[in-house]
């Protein structure tokens, strides 16, 4: 019998000492993170190798949870001169890990960038003075038509 | 003895409780003879004195005719008469909204001085009874140095924030929705650190706070935000109201230029679209959607309200249009920061 009691008294600190660091780091997540804290901007681009470009959509995510969004700006070509327009509840719950954003132009398809361009810079605050470490994901890209097109997608 | 301080106590009490009453009593006369409005009989009609007109004079400040009010035989009616309606250049004590003011601030967040916003220009689109705003409006800072300021503008009471860019020549950043905790957070932290930013929250009394950091010396800022808002059916009228953008004691108020494309729904006419607070024009510009401008743009100013009253026919109402999104559910606080992390620190 105090063997058992032994084992259930053991087996309920070995949890909360597993959940007590969880817990403690969901917290930190959910709240604006304390410690040091700087803003960059990031610029991301796409080449369309040649097609024009008439929409995109990607998603960026840091894989240390520790980006927040802060503004997402238009891209340098005229068909991307109003800014990306994200997903709101990608950002939700208080804290923006991944960020998805989007574009489009209506322009004619000669008037399109058809080689590399600069089609959004994301504002956001890394927290931790460590290198943040992104993940950069070509959802779609698309022509005047709608149809998908090849593209590469860097950012810098 | 003490029978006699109790009874001196409670006749102090009465005495008092009666000048207080004496007080409001007079309080709310004063405040009855201010009242914009005034009341004339309809032709026709011969108002008892003393008795209380039907309709609340603050409310219906429009002339109407016996036909349209649909008055009965027997029943009363009073056509309330607006000094201002002829000029077109109303007072706002009958607009529901405040106003906005701007106040800039020094580095402890106390207000020091005057206000940096220089225009406004506001483009909205009723489409049925579905409202959605988009004011953009822009700051300079006349100063030597980097200034904040903070502004606050009342908001219709179901409104929703939908969008918010800040506008730095070409580069334009939209803001971000984030809770009101974090995004203040946010926006503080770049404000130590010298960034130009941008927050607004959204209260749930409906007031929009809106502050700017580190706002450049001599460099133009300019902030879009667009909502969305339901226009309600009252005394046979809708009504479409912009809160006064500044304070009426600013000293250069700025300049004010509205469009309001209306679009009442397919079936329904409207008899009548006038504004009592500043003179318009209208044109058609297809068989369903109008469009309204100020008659007088160069005059125009943003120191008091902008109301434009859509009366459908009789019987009608403007087509109901439902949200398009879930999330943007009416009275929940909301908050928005953008923050320019491009440029750092140019102090």
């Amino acid at each position: 019998m105090k063997r058992r009691l032994r084992l259930i008294a053991v087996g309920y600190a070995l949890a909360i000492a597993v959940a007590t660091p969880l817990a403690l780091g969901q917290a930190g997540r959910d709240a604006t993170p304390a410690g040091a804290a700087r803003f960059l901007a990031v610029d991301i681009y796409v080449d369309p190798l040649g097609k024009p470009l008439a929409a995109y959509q990607f998603e960026l995510r840091e894989a240390g949870g520790r980006m927040l969004v802060v503004g997402l700006e238009n891209g340098e070509h005229a068909a991307f001169g109003n800014p990306p327009l994200y997903d709101r509840a990608a950002i939700g719950a208080g804290r923006a890990d991944r960020v998805i954003a989007a574009s489009y132009s209506l322009l004619p398809p000669d008037q399109l960038p058809t080689t590399r361009t600069r089609v959004a810079t994301i504002h956001m605050q890394i927290v931790g003075e460590s290198r943040p470490d992104f993940e950069l994901t070509l959802i779609a890209a698309g022509d005047a038509n709608a149809r998908p097109i090849p593209a590469t997608l860097e950012l810098q | 003895m003490k029978c006699i301080a109790q009874k001196a106590v409670c006749l102090c009490l009465a005495m008092l409780t009666l000048a207080a009453a004496v007080w409001l009593a007079g309080c709310s006369s004063v405040r009855d003879a201010q009242l914009p409005t005034h009341l004339t009989p309809a032709p026709g009609t011969a108002p008892t004195p003393g008795t209380a007109p039907g309709s609340n004079p603050g409310t219906s400040p429009r002339t109407t005719d016996a036909a349209h009010a649909g008055v009965q035989p027997g029943e009363e009616l009073w056509v309330i008469v607006r000094a201002d309606d002829a000029n077109g250049t109303g007072d706002e004590t009958w607009v529901p909204l405040g106003r906005a003011g701007l106040t800039q601030l020094d580095a402890a967040g106390k207000p020091v001085g005057s206000l940096p916003l220089t225009s406004t220009t506001v483009t909205a689109e009723l489409r049925g009874d579905r409202s959605t705003v988009a004011v953009s409006q822009q700051f300079v800072n006349n100063s030597s140095r980097p200034v904040d300021a903070e502004y606050r503008m009342p908001m219709p009471a179901d409104a929703t924030l939908e969008a918010f860019v800040m506008k730095l020549g070409e580069r334009r950043i939209r803001g971000v929705f984030r809770s009101p905790g974090q995004a203040s957070a946010l926006f503080e932290s770049a404000r130590e650190a010298g960034h130009r930013a941008s927050l607004i929250v959204l209260d749930s009394d409906n007031t929009l706070t809106h502050r700017l950091a580190n706002l450049q010396p001599a460099q133009p800022l300019q902030i879009e935000l667009a909502y969305v808002h339901t226009l309600e059916l009252h005394d046979g009228a809708y009504r479409f109201v912009l809160p006064a953008m500044v304070p009426p004691q600013a000293a250069t108020p700025p300049a004010l230029a509205v469009t309001v494309s209306v679009c009442p729904g397919e079936g329904v006419d409207l008899e009548s679209v006038t504004s009592l607070s500043h003179p318009i024009e209208r044109e058609r510009v297809d068989a369903t959607c109008m469009r309204v401008t100020l008659a007088e743009p160069a005059k125009a100013s943003a120191d008091r309200p902008f109301e434009l009253v859509l009366r459908p026919g009789l019987g009608q109402r403007l087509a109901h249009v439902p949200r398009d999104r879930a999330d943007l559910s009416p009275g929940t606080p909301d908050a928005a920061v953008v923050i320019d992390a491009a440029v750092p620190d140019s102090r």
